[in-house]
């Protein structure tokens, strides 16, 4: 090699040394969903397309998941080993053949404990923004610590320590964490099932979809009432509730009416957001719940005191809307409740 | 004496050859998160501004739903632990991350403001619909056919609907809720202290006749004070959270937190440049020498 030569193959490398020192960085992509957030949906059947600014939107399929920690997370949701006496799992309140809850209006814990309140469907509670009736817990891994200590008795710590001792638990955990068992790895891993108990494709997503088949003339009147009488203030979004809090008793007092019914007391239970925030103006607030599946969760409000729909529906319009609802009205909004009813997506 | 010293002379070169390669190895492992931070950096100040156009379209009653708002204060959640990834990359990323930190706190602070909001404007929509119907209702009654509270024998001291030359208690109503629809409506236009005290007139006005009337009919107009009450009550608690929010501390944070930590980044990707240009100089010169070493050698 001649000196030229070798000094014009060292100018090459500082070139392109230096050009790589000094390239830009690419600006960062949008995440996706926000563009799919700002972008109408086109209806599959070439209907109305929905916009993102709509009180009501459709589900959106379920959130993309690691699907051996959800698979993990699907025995730990049904694994009565893990609480104190052995005889509760999540799955016990949180039954998914019926609609994710228990049917009672205060479900047993260990030893026949029952809960404070009401328990709520899981199926799209991946799509709450906050967790329990009071929305103490911003996230679903900050929820488990209270059903794990209130319900089922027993400690992350007594849970590691049963999950650890158990070869099998522990060889699922290594394959899909790389620290294996721990407490926040059981968290994540129930959260990544929990994100895949989604049910969209209800006749109502359909029909938003634009599908105008999908709802019958009487569940059609249901939804425009369900929208002119002001339901949809609160019950909206892609979960229809779910996403805000709100005062029970807008136009009248419930809790009065419900004593005058024969019904329990107001008690701390029904204090709502106020255990969370301590601010008397928060006293009876509650985060609003999703009425998607509502026709497979009787009964109804953080009491459980409202044995049907009917009466759910009845009691609301009274006490939240001030007004008294004609059994015509009534039953259109009940049919079109029970359009809300989504497909459970096949599990991970 | 001279080769021996020309031995030395090389090994000290590629000594210093391998400690810049080292430097800049480990600069630009540094210096390749910075990709991701600015694109964290970024994501939150995209947040911020979601979340203030989501507001003040909310509030504008363009957004029907409080899903995008939501979605906003959880990607603005991500700030504190970007806040303590910046912290961990060294001590000259202390200002930017103390910044993300402020951003933090700040959304924290928020997030009750935010569901105040959500409420607020909820139950303001809730009323603002239902508030014209109710004075609809009560705007066309018909004293003939509906039944005052003194023929409910609920009270005897109601006068007899027309009968000495004072209007009938349901054309006082209708008249006194067409007063009340007007200033309503005129303050939800413009939401005007005097407008709000004319209103407030109004629905005392109302209350003192509502004894007066069938016990149906003052349900009705319990309603309708309701509702009148919450518009005029959520509107400016409304307006009022709106404002602070969209002129909040928090995207300027967003931006001073992205800039100063882009002055940093790139004063780390100038020296790796630097450095690169160094370690290259010097692999030069350590081939040249030694080039010139073997030349001498074979050829002397």
């Amino acid at each position: 090699m001649t000196p030229s030569s070798l000094a014009a193959a060292l100018r090459l490398a500082f070139v392109a040394v230096v050009a790589n020192a000094c390239e830009r960085p690419a600006p960062p992509a949008r995440a996706r969903e926000d563009v799919a957030a700002s972008t109408p949906t086109p209806g599959p059947w070439g209907g109305p397309t929905v916009s993102p600014e709509q009180a009501v939107l459709p589900l959106p399929p379920a959130p993309k998941v690691d699907r051996q920690r959800a698979k993990l997370g699907a025995r730990l949701f049904s694994d009565k080993s893990i609480s104190a006496d052995k005889s509760v799992a999540c799955a016990t309140c949180h039954p998914l053949d019926r609609g994710g809850a228990d049917g009672l209006s205060h479900s047993r814990g260990v030893g026949g404990a029952e809960t404070a309140l009401n328990t709520p469907t899981i199926y799209n509670a991946t799509y709450n923004f906050r967790f329990n009736w009071n929305g103490q817990f911003p996230s679903l891994q900050a929820e488990f610590d209270a059903p794990v200590t209130k319900t089922m008795k027993t400690s992350w710590l007594a849970i590691r320590d049963k999950l650890e001792a158990d070869p099998t638990y522990r060889a699922a955990f290594a394959a899909a964490y790389p620290d294996g068992v721990s407490e926040a790895n059981v968290k994540d891993a129930l959260a990544r099932y929990i994100d895949t108990l989604v049910t969209p494709n209800a006749p109502f997503d359909q029909y938003l979809n634009g599908d105008l088949d999908a709802l019958n003339v009487q569940e059609r009147r249901g939804y425009e009432s369900f929208v002119e009488l002001g339901c949809s203030t609160c019950h909206q979004g892609a979960n229809i509730g779910g996403n805000l809090f709100q005062r029970i008793g807008v136009m009248r007092d419930y809790f009065r009416e419900r004593v005058e019914n024969g019904g329990p007391q107001v008690g701390p239970s029904d204090d709502g957001r106020f255990t969370v925030t301590k601010n008397p103006a928060d006293r009876h607030v509650f985060r609003v719940p999703s009425l998607r599946n509502v026709a497979l969760t009787p009964p109804y409000f953080h009491d459980g005191s409202a044995p049907t729909l009917e009466h759910a529906v009845k009691t609301m319009a009274r006490v939240q809307l001030g007004r008294t609802l004609s059994p015509e009205q009534v039953d259109s909004i009940v049919a079109f409740l029970e359009t809300l009813t989504g497909t459970v997506e096949p599990g991970p | 004496m001279k080769a021996r010293a020309s031995f030395f002379g090389l090994a000290f070169l590629a000594v210093l050859v391998a400690w810049t390669w080292f430097a800049v190895w480990r600069l630009s492992s540094a210096n390749a998160r910075h990709d991701e931070n600015l694109a964290d950096l970024d994501a939150l100040i995209s947040a911020r501004a979601e979340l203030e156009a989501s507001v003040l379209a909310a509030r504008a009653g363009i957004l029907q739903n409080f899903d995008a708002i939501n979605r906003s204060v959880r990607s603005l959640r991500a700030a504190s632990g970007l806040a303590s990834s910046l912290r961990s990359q060294g001590r000259e990323y202390a200002p930017a991350a103390d910044i993300v930190d402020h951003e933090a706190d700040t959304v924290k602070n928020e997030e009750a403001v935010i569901e105040r909001f959500k409420t607020n404007l909820a139950l303001l929509r809730l009323a603002s619909r239902s508030f014209p119907g109710a004075a609809d209702a009560l705007s066309y009654c018909d004293d003939a056919r509906v039944p005052t509270a003194a023929d409910a024998g609920v009270s005897t001291a109601v006068p007899d609907a027309g009968t000495n030359g004072a209007p009938a208690p349901c054309e006082r109503l209708a008249r006194k809720v067409a007063l009340l629809r007007t200033d309503v409506e005129v303050y939800v236009d413009s939401p005007r202290r005097e407008v709000a005290e004319r209103s407030e007139h109004d629905i005392q006005a109302l209350e003192e006749l509502q004894s007066e009337l069938d016990p149906a009919r003052q349900g009705q107009v319990g309603a309708l004070l309701g509702h009148a009450r919450a518009i005029l009550d959520h509107r400016p608690r409304v307006d009022l959270i709106a404002r602070d929010l969209v002129t909040s501390t928090g995207r300027a944070d967003g931006r001073a937190a992205f800039e100063e930590f882009e002055r940093v980044a790139r004063h780390d990707s100038a020296m790796e440049a630097a450095l690169r240009i160094a370690a290259a100089e010097l692999l030069a010169l350590f081939v040249l020498l030694l080039g010139a070493l073997v030349w001498r050698t074979r050829w002397r």
